[in-house]
């Protein structure tokens, strides 16, 4: 039929009228659909095809009387079409349909769609451009006998039994449905996923187009209308091209698009109606795009078609996308990320199995559909994560690594550029043990491991860090603490180690090794590996220092055989040393040493008199190493605030001295009186006025500095508790008469009776 | 159109299931809004029309048929009347809609709409007159499967120019 033939009549109608008429005015255009948007292969996508329940009875019902313009009296249109449906029992190609009495053509078309598997809204568009059944309102007899142009083939009339509106849309369905079968022996005809030259139109002359057919739905088409439309029918879309043009497809094409929108959604992507989820499709089931992989990410895979939730369920629900597929035609693995495809390998890869794929577990994607995604980087068994981490995969799975460099300084054959990958594409592959280069460390915060030559040393990030290993070796470089899988080869390195074949001992300081030869504790040096210590530098002295000072707490231990002994508060390193004969050097060391060495007891503060928990003894502590015996009529003199009462083992690390204590001590050079807890400087002259009775006791200065200097000096002058002055002359007292003057005395000292009454009276 | 039957019968395994009809179903058409008609399809899926009453369609010359339905559409006027009903197809649909008004030789409103198939769509091109009264409305429709016959054309430019009250 022709479109000119229409012009022509209204317009002679227009004539018999003129004198009535008004003007003649045209339909609206619809909004353009562009010819050059055709492709021959794909002319709609499956999903939108074969959705045999994209619209209900009720829609199909309102779609057709919203698209009659109404009926012609006397006429019958689909809007007012009804027919007894006879059932049809259920065929390699349908599923059976039960039987109805007045049903409408939308129940006609619904049940036929649904049974078929063919989209109601595709035999809406085959009605309207076989025979404008839709549109329709006064149809003839020929239009419902051959409703879908089932068995009219364009280069003859229509020759078939199946007539009327059921019987048509029942066989041009099933047809449609049958040819995608592969037992069709019109399977191949214009198969999908190959190209096959269709024919522009009957006459042989007009030639044909070689298609890349894509899908079944295209392949269903030709089958069904065997040509393709040429340049002149796109170029015109909605008229005439020339004598070569064939239209079925082409009105097919437009048709669709203009009432349900393009027929290229839903190629791999739809969502169900209601539903944001939106999946991809492939022929192993139905993958949700809520993983790692988003919808976004695949939109080079065409529109997301809207399909109904039948359609969607009868594909098998394979869960969340993963990040890779399988390439049907290629036979390999490939990863989705950057809206990009990237090569991975074949099933049986190493880089495929590292990775943790499973051919049987992820899409299988047609070749074709494959191509509409770009191509990217191939991965490398040398993958960097976004956020930095590096791996390195091999047939086992991923080794975090310190650089490019470590497989190879771990035997691996590498020579590859690293890939930059998003870290779910490793979330499947099994970790294993970290790899790392030479002089390179690796570290999840907690623990450290790194190379030196041959030997890999694993180090506890607090014993790195205060040992300043950094320093030496190299910063390490951070991994996650799930990637840290440390090789059970690697030596544990603790605060001692001992080489394995020089045998040497050392302690690890906050400036490298000491060699403290046998003085290390016993069973606490790790043995290692010699190489691992060779970037350690080794101080020049050897043994084990006097002090040690942790570098965590700054507090300074003397170490003896007893262990480390925490320093007493206000004690000097120096006057200790000095005390004990010792080098004054303070070695700062990690906290295991200290906790290798042992804590031994605390020493006591110099100066301080103490109560031996076991005796009651009081003893004033002199220095670092000697006490002195206080009987109770010095204690209350000597001592500095309260009485201590220590452990007698704590204690017995001080050397009793060969005497007791008295109130006078000398410290070097200067004489003191003790009383009251407060140290009184005294001439040498005036304290040989007491040495009849006190002895002047030598002490540490340590001792000396630890007790209150009085602001006055002292002399020969007492003061008793009741202010009443005594005067000290060759070990006696002699009391003061209040009126008594004496001059050079010095200033009185206050003293309690107690030791008044040690001296004789004058 | 298809070419289904030539390749179904080349193979004939791509035929359709044995409990497909043959035979052409009986279709009712159940009155709607416009047309108060009974039609039944004949065996050969020729919907046949009976004519009855004044109010019931008629056969007349030219294949024209002519019926008559109370008026609807709120107005006389034939483009408000196109509006309604054909304003909303074109090209998108795979028809060609085109309209012209005018009057009867009586003066009354006339609304004739010609709807055709566009080029490779199948089915008839329809020619149908309105003739527009406020409580009634008479249809004419000629249908033509390639074109409307320029006898088609006079039969209905008569019928429509002649129409009168039901």
């Amino acid at each position: 039929m022709s479109a000119r033939g229409v012009q022509r009549g209204v317009l002679a109608l227009g004539a018999a009228f003129l004198a009535a008429l008004g003007t003649l005015v045209a339909a609206p255009a619809a909004e353009a659909l562009d010819g050059d948007d055709f492709k021959a292969g794909m002319i709609i996508t499956d999903s939108l095809f074969f959705d045999g329940t994209a619209l209900g009875s009720g829609a199909i019902d309102s779609f057709i009387a919203a698209k009659n313009p109404g009926c012609a009296a006397g006429a019958t249109c689909l809007e007012n079409y009804r027919e007894r449906i006879t059932a049809k029992a259920k065929t390699d190609r349908c599923d059976a349909i039960a039987a109805k009495s007045n049903a409408t053509a939308g129940q006609i078309i619904a049940a036929v769609g649904k049974a078929c598997d063919i989209s109601p809204k595709a035999i809406l568009t085959i009605l309207q451009k076989e025979q404008s059944l839709v549109t329709s309102t006064a149809p003839s007899s020929r239009a419902f006998a051959y409703a879908m142009g089932a068995g009219c083939p364009d280069d003859g009339g229509c020759n078939t039994p199946y007539q009327g509106l059921y019987a048509q849309v029942y066989y041009g369905a099933s047809l449609l449905k049958g040819y995608t079968l592969p037992t069709s022996s019109l399977y191949s005809r214009y198969g999908a996923g190959r190209t096959s030259a269709i024919q522009y139109n009957v006459p042989t002359s007009c030639g044909t187009k070689d298609v890349f057919v894509e899908n079944q739905a295209t392949h269903a088409l030709y089958v069904y209308t065997p040509y393709t439309p040429n340049q002149a029918a796109l170029d015109n879309l909605y008229g005439t091209g020339n004598s070569c043009s064939a239209y079925g497809n082409r009105n097919f094409w437009r048709m669709y698009n203009d009432w349900f929108g393009s027929t290229t959604a839903g190629q791999s992507l739809v969502k169900a109606a209601g539903s944001s989820t939106v999946y991809l499709l492939t022929t192993d089931g139905r993958w949700a795009l809520t993983g790692p992989v988003k919808a976004k990410e695949l939109a080079a895979l065409g529109t997301v078609a809207t399909v109904s939730k039948g359609y969607l369920t009868s594909y098998a629900n394979r869960g969340k996308m993963p990040r890779y597929v399988y390439d049907t035609g290629l036979e390999e693995v490939w990863a989705l990320y950057g809206r990009e495809r990237h090569k991975v390998g074949g099933c049986g890869s190493n880089l495929v199995n590292g990775l943790g794929v499973d051919c049987a577990d992820i899409p299988q994607m047609d070749h074709g559909e494959m191509l509409r995604l770009t191509a990217g980087t191939r991965l490398t068994p040398l993958l960097t994560t976004g956020a930095g981490a590096e791996y390195y995969v091999n047939r086992a799975g991923r080794h975090a690594i310190s650089s490019a460099a470590a497989p190879a300084d771990s035997g691996e054959s590498v020579s590859a550029e690293a890939v930059t990958v998003p870290a779910s594409i490793l979330s499947g592959a099994p970790r294993r043990a970290v790899m790392v280069a030479d002089g390179e460390a690796l570290t999840d915060g907690s623990e450290m491991v790194y190379r030196s030559g041959e030997r890999l040393g694993r180090v506890g990030g607090t014993l790195w860090n205060q040992a300043g290993l950094s320093a030496f070796l190299s910063t390490p470089v951070k991994v996650a603490s799930a990637d840290l899988k440390i090789p059970a080869i690697a030596d544990a390195l603790s605060g001692f180690v001992r080489t394995e074949d020089s045998g040497d001992t050392y302690m690890l300081t906050a400036s490298g090794l000491v060699d403290v030869g046998d003085e290390a504790p016993e069973g606490v040096a790790a043995a290692v590996a010699d190489e691992l210590l060779a970037p350690l530098p080794v101080a020049s002295v050897t043994g084990m220092p006097a002090f040690l000072s942790d570098v965590a707490t700054s507090t300074t231990y003397l170490i003896d055989g007893t262990g480390a002994r925490k320093f007493p508060k206000g004690a000097k390193v120096h006057e200790i040393a000095n005390s004990l004969g010792v080098d004054r050097t303070v070695v700062a060391v990690p906290s295991e040493v200290i906790d290798d060495i042992g804590l031994g007891p605390e020493m006591l503060r110099p100066g301080r008199v103490v109560k031996d928990a076991d005796t009651g003894q009081r003893w004033l502590i002199d220095g670092a190493a000697t006490r002195w015996r206080v009987y109770a009529s010095q204690a209350t003199e000597l001592a500095v605030g309260s009485i201590a009462t220590v452990d007698a083992a704590r204690l017995a690390l001080y050397t009793p001295a060969s005497s007791s204590a008295t109130i006078a001590v000398r410290c070097l050079g200067d004489q003191f009186v003790i009383a009251g807890g407060t140290r009184y400087l005294i001439s040498a002259t005036h304290v040989a006025e007491y040495e009849p009775v006190v002895s002047l006791r030598d002490v540490e200065w340590s001792t000396c500095r630890a007790i209150p200097l009085a602001e006055t000096k002292g002399g020969r002058l007492l003061l008793s508790p009741s202010n009443a002055r005594f005067l000290v002359t060759e070990g006696t007292v002699r009391r003061l008469k209040a009126s008594e003057k004496v001059s050079g005395m010095g200033r009185p000292i206050p003293v309690l009776w107690t030791t008044l009454d040690g001296f004789p009276r004058g | 159109m298809a070419l289904v039957l030539l390749l179904s019968a080349c193979t004939g395994s791509d035929e359709p299931g044995a409990s497909a009809s043959a035979t052409v179903p009986a279709a009712s058409v159940t009155p709607s809004a416009h047309p108060t008609v009974s039609v039944e399809a004949s065996p050969s899926a020729t919907p046949s029309v009976s004519a009855t009453p004044a109010e019931t369609p008629q056969e007349v010359g030219g294949d024209v048929l002519i019926g008559s339905t109370a008026n609807d559409y709120g107005t006389v006027d034939p483009e408000e009347v196109f509006a309604q009903t054909y304003g909303g197809l074109g090209e998108a649909d795979g028809v060609s809609v085109e309209h012209s008004v005018g009057t009867t030789d009586g003066g009354t409103p006339l609304l004739i709409v010609e709807m055709a198939p566009l080029e490779g769509v199948g089915g008839d091109t329809i020619l149908t007159f309105f003739a527009l009264w406020d409580d009634a409305v008479v249809q004419g429709t000629v249908t033509g499967e390639g074109g409307i016959t320029e006898a088609q054309r006079d039969a209905l430019e008569s019928a429509a120019a002649a129409a009168v009250h039901p």
